[in-house]
């Protein structure tokens, strides 16, 4: 079995967008001692890289595409690889765009999984708002059981042993 | 049709945090407007009554990019305010701290973002596709600057590990000394980088510089006085950093949330470019023989040139590093005292560090407890926002025969220059397709 490690991201300081960070916390008392669970601003190249194909990566993620708040969505690789990757500022790099250089690299990363949830505002200064809180432990568990089908046999039906 | 309204979005599919919109009636620029998100605006508001010790890790989230810069420029203002000296240990680590983040920074922009505009490609991606060890090599030059954030600041993107006095805690000698292979690895990479973009074909731009940096015995990065040039060698000015406030004013434009910053009125360069040009004396023996085998000479005065400029300071940054770590070997008494007690007072401090875009200016009012009553932040893309815009009046036009597409794509070339620091303060997946 490959490693399984659980990124989530965000900012504690912008409403909504905390979700991630504020359940890879939690998490950490949730999933076995060997899950590596991270909570950070952003996501990294490193995050995608040097994995073997066993290994599963799964991010927690803020998500804004008009859906109700709260509302959770699963991606895989090809959901969040798209068009659209000029950018004049280094600050502008994000998940989709570290994943498709990292497929164009040819980095294992056909076991990377995002689990997202709509957001209602990403203001700073916000709080988290009633929908995405009233929401969380949905995600908590959704994490829970993608977690333990990694471990048992890989995401997308692949067995790590397979 | 006699009028044409270019828009460009500075950060893809995320509309609103950044654009540009370019107004063409009758064959002549009618207007150029810059639009940018400060989130340090917010910040300034937040950090109202919060403990001066709050104070690194709030700023801290101002931007993932840039953390460090944040963190520097407010521990030395409030440790000014508060009448601090740090050990000459901690001064050194904090060198430490900002070349790993000028390495991961600076390398990021010149292979994504910079490199491909230079080589016919479309992106970051594309240089990936065609050249996958050229971008490779930019990739673990970057990571070399986020292994040197990880050892001292606890994590590469929000170190938690600086304190005003000092750092929380110092890192063992072997801590550092992991580092050494990958840093010898790194300066011959960055070597390689500088050859490689020195031999790029530049457009032609001059718009004629005035050139804002801090400068003095060292390179600068948290220390040096304001300079400024306004032909790229003679320091024509200097004050202290007590007086950035009254040299440099901040207005707003009407058009723009954000803030323009101006020097008597009048446009300034901050960042790689304006630091290479005032500091050509203090650059390590390395950079000047990498520089003249690679045939540039300075001043650099050309906008394209940035990328020659961040690439000189990666290779400044990482020899530096190697010899930071091993005089901390040389040390052999162990790391000493990680912080000095802090002794608030009523009090205003300021301080400007140089952050990789260029000058960072923070200032604080700190009551007797040690709250923060006033802050003050003026970010370096505020301070290049009125230059981006004048550099564009002067180039467009040139090029005003082109198509819509094309002319947008030339815009955003000159500002990709400049690598502004748009906020990243949220950074949210924005999809229009959604999966069940």
């Amino acid at each position: 079995m490959g490693r399984v490690r659980v990124i989530g991201l965000g900012n504690m300081l912008a409403g909504d967008d905390a979700v991630g960070l504020i359940a890879a916390r939690q998490l950490r008392d949730l999933l076995p001692a060997d899950v590596e669970v991270q909570a950070r601003e952003v996501p990294d190249w490193d995050d995608l890289q040097g994995l073997s194909g066993d290994d599963v990566v799964i991010f927690i993620d803020a998500v804004d595409s008009g859906a109700m708040p709260g509302t959770i969505f699963e991606f895989n690789l090809g959901d969040v690889i798209g068009a659209g990757l000029r950018h004049c500022s280094s600050h502008g790099l994000g998940l989709e765009h570290w994943a498709s250089v990292a497929e164009a690299l040819g980095e294992h990363v056909s076991h990377l999984m995002i689990l997202g949830m709509e957001i209602a505002s990403a203001e700073l200064g916000d709080g988290v708002s009633e929908p995405v809180t009233a929401a969380l432990p949905e995600l908590l568990q959704r994490v829970e059981q993608a977690v333990a089908k990694a471990r048992d046999e890989g995401l997308n039906g692949k067995g790590s042993h397979a | 049709m006699t009028t044409r309204n270019i828009e460009v979005d500075l950060m893809a599919r995320v509309e609103g945090e950044g654009a540009l919109e370019v107004v063409v009636d009758k064959g002549e620029v009618k207007d150029v407007r810059l639009k940018i998100f400060e989130a340090p605006r917010f910040f300034e508001a937040f950090l109202k009554g919060r403990h001066y010790s709050e104070v690194p890790d709030i700023v801290a989230r101002i931007c993932g990019i840039c953390p460090v810069a944040y963190q520097m420029s407010a521990v030395h203002a409030i440790e000014s305010a508060f009448g601090m000296e740090v050990s000459e240990t901690v001064r050194k680590l904090r060198r430490l701290l900002y070349c790993g983040e000028w390495i991961e920074s600076h390398s990021l922009h010149v292979y994504m973002l910079h490199a491909p505009d230079f080589l016919g490609l479309d992106s970051g991606l594309e240089l990936a596709r065609s050249e996958p060890e050229i971008l490779r090599r930019g990739l673990r030059l970057k990571k070399v600057g986020d292994r040197i954030l990880t050892v001292l600041g606890g994590r590469a993107v929000h170190p938690v590990s600086v304190c005003i006095g000092g750092f929380t805690r110092l890192p063992q000698t072997n801590e550092l000394r992991s580092l050494l292979d990958e840093l010898h690895w790194a300066r011959e990479a960055a070597k390689e980088t500088l050859a490689w973009v020195a031999g790029f074909e530049m457009p032609d731009l001059s718009p004629g510089y005035t050139f804002a940096a801090l400068s003095g015995n060292v390179y600068p990065m948290n220390e040096g006085a304001i300079t400024v040039s306004r032909d790229g060698t003679a320091h024509d000015m200097s004050c202290a950093s007590d007086g950035f406030e009254g040299h440099f004013k901040e207005r707003q434009a009407p058009y723009s949330t954000a803030m323009q910053c101006l020097l008597d009125e009048k446009p300034y360069l901050v960042g790689p470019m304006a630091r290479l040009n005032l500091n050509a004396a203090s650059l390590r023996p390395v950079v000047r023989e990498a520089l003249a085998e690679a045939g540039v000479e300075l001043p650099l005065v050309n906008p394209y040139h940035a990328i020659i400029a961040r690439s000189a300071e990666v290779l400044q940054a990482v020899d530096e590093a190697i010899e930071l770590i091993e005089d901390y070997e040389g040390l052999g008494t162990g790391p000493g005292e990680p912080y000095r007690p802090v002794t608030p007072k009523e009090s205003v401090g300021t301080a400007v560090t140089e952050a990789p875009r260029g000058m960072l200016y923070h200032r604080y009012a700190l009551d007797a407890d040690g709250r923060v009553v006033e802050a003050n932040i003026v970010p370096p893309t505020s301070q290049n926002q009125a230059r981006m815009e004048a550099d564009l009046w002067q180039m467009i036009p040139s090029i005003l025969s082109l198509s819509d597409e094309a002319l947008a794509a030339a815009c955003e070339r000159v500002i990709r220059c400049y690598d502004p620091c748009i906020s990243c303060a949220t950074h949210f997946l924005r999809l229009k397709r959604v999966a069940a």
